[in-house]
């Protein structure tokens, strides 16, 4: 599996794209070659937990991985995305060449120049679909559980106060829970610190 | 000569109204201010404009956190330098004060240190004095009593407690002492009490054989006629220790499988919780159906 931290710093950063770049992610494209490009990667990527081959692709756009196809792809990927900074090449050997986003999430910006310097201006923001980012499910799995734990709690201490358990049987139940809870929340915080505000 | 010394005269009576009048010096602002702060500095102290607004309303938490172990409760508060006010006590929420917005404002706020206590090991048991937040947390040292303690364990044998671990107590009796001065766990250990079944069960069986032995001396001295009647009522005491027990055990079978079945229940909450989160997460689109179909596969997978 790829590394989940490389996975994780992507998805965190946030790429600066000119005008002429920032296009292939706007609707008004979306019948382009290269803006289906970008959403495959994001979708075989986030299926695999790691960067996709040209032939990955082809099958995901057109179905099968003929070379015309895959060279439209390629073409696709070198002359514009890659040139953008969108897409990274990773050359594993000469015969197996895979492809990664580089960022998820992307600002539209115009660079002005002054005798005081250049500065950006954000003009506008684009972020790929939340659904299409290599979370692993374990975060998800984490989550859920952890809503479980939480509602769980909320559930035996108003049941306690309806007098519907003793009281020995809730304070083991709400250490237990609490205890697995801490856990889960440690773990959260150990392994995907920073994706709960990301993802909100 | 004698014109400037008048002159020099007002210059220094001006430097002196200067050098004594407070207000030179300060700018004229006319920016109300609040001044909060915390006897023994058990919060960072902080001040704020007053706006124009009539009144300022002043949100401090009820309890905040001291450490890992311990926190701060709220118990009284000081407007002005003038007396404390006592707080009525809480665990959660933020104590509200209004404070008017007409000039500048002190307020000082006093709290103390808490520490959680958990007794662990009893069905019930009550403290005294109770919570002063009502949630098992106490002043730090504050020292408490525990009481009318019961154990899990229900049936037919009695429990006593045997020694109790975990924090330091001082048993005396059926109550436990404690100086809360930390967090608090105790628990208790608790042993078979067979002198008090002994005593439950030795005197029934003493009073079935006194009445046997009655029975059976009743018997002798009656006519040969009437003994195949005696027998069967005879063995009516015989059943009635049986009887007798059945209800000591009927409410141990009623409450075993009310807390068992209150666990699987809970487990099962939790399961369904969880699930609940993850259709959550695919509504929100966070996740695709194929990744909510894995993940709910492998959700719970020992």
């Amino acid at each position: 599996m790829f590394e989940e931290n490389d996975l994780f710093e992507r998805m965190i950063q946030v790429k600066n794209l000119k005008d002429n770049c920032f296009k292939y992610l706007e609707e008004s494209t979306k019948n382009l070659l290269t803006h289906k490009i970008i959403f495959s990667i994001a979708k075989l990527s986030a299926e695999k937990m790691g960067p996709v081959k040209i032939a990955e692709i082809s099958k995901d756009l057109f179905g099968e991985d003929e070379k015309s196809k895959k060279d439209l792809i390629r073409l696709g990927i070198e002359k514009s995305l890659s040139k953008c900074g969108m897409v990274e090449k990773l050359q594993y050997a000469s015969n197996d060449v895979r492809y990664l986003l580089t960022a998820y999430r992307f600002h539209k910006v115009k660079e002005i120049e002054s005798f005081r310097g250049g500065r950006v201006e954000s003009l506008d923001k684009f972020d790929i679909p939340k659904s299409l980012w290599p979370i692993p499910d374990e975060y998800f799995k984490l989550l859920s559980k952890k809503f479980g734990y939480d509602e769980a709690l909320k559930k035996i201490n108003s049941d306690f106060d309806n007098g519907v358990i003793l009281r020995g049987e809730y304070e083991d139940l709400i250490r237990e829970y609490s205890q697995k809870l801490t856990q889960i929340q440690n773990k959260i915080n150990s392994k995907f610190d920073g994706l709960e505000d990301l993802l909100s | 000569m004698r014109l400037k010394f008048p002159f020099l005269l007002t210059l220094f009576s001006f430097f002196l109204f200067l050098a004594f009048n407070p207000a030179f010096g300060q700018t004229d602002s006319t920016q109300n201010i609040l001044q909060v702060s915390f006897v023994n500095n058990t919060a960072t102290s902080f001040s704020l404009d007053l706006d124009s607004f009539e009144t300022f309303t002043l949100n401090q938490k009820y309890s905040w956190v001291r450490d890992q172990n311990s926190r701060y409760n709220l118990v009284s508060y000081s407007l002005d330098g003038q007396d404390f006010s006592n707080i009525l006590r809480q665990s959660r929420g933020d104590f509200i004060l209004d404070i008017p917005a007409d000039s500048s404002h002190t307020v000082v706020f006093s709290a103390v240190t808490q520490f959680p206590v958990s007794v662990q090991g009893v069905s019930e048991y009550s403290i005294s004095p109770k919570s002063p937040t009502g949630d098992n947390w106490f002043d730090a040292k504050s020292e408490i009593k525990i009481l009318d303690m019961a154990s899990n364990n229900e049936g037919l044998i009695p429990y006593e407690v045997e020694h109790w671990e975990g924090s330091p107590v001082t048993s005396s009796g059926d109550s436990v002492m404690i100086l809360v001065d930390g967090p608090i766990t105790v628990e208790a250990k608790w042993r078979e009490n067979y002198s008090i079944l002994v005593l439950y069960l030795g005197l029934p069986i003493v009073a079935i054989m006194v009445i046997f032995v009655l029975k059976k001396k009743n018997t002798q001295l009656s006519d040969t006629t009437q003994p195949s009647t005696k027998p069967s009522d005879a063995t009516q005491p015989s059943t009635k220790p049986s009887d007798a027990t059945q209800p000591s055990t009927k409410p141990s079978d009623a409450i075993e499988p009310r807390i068992g079945n209150y666990r699987e229940k809970m487990q099962e909450y939790v399961r369904q919780k969880s699930f609940e989160k993850l259709e959550l997460l695919l509504n929100s689109k966070l996740i695709t159906n194929d990744k909510y179909l894995g993940i709910k596969e492998t959700l719970w997978e020992i």
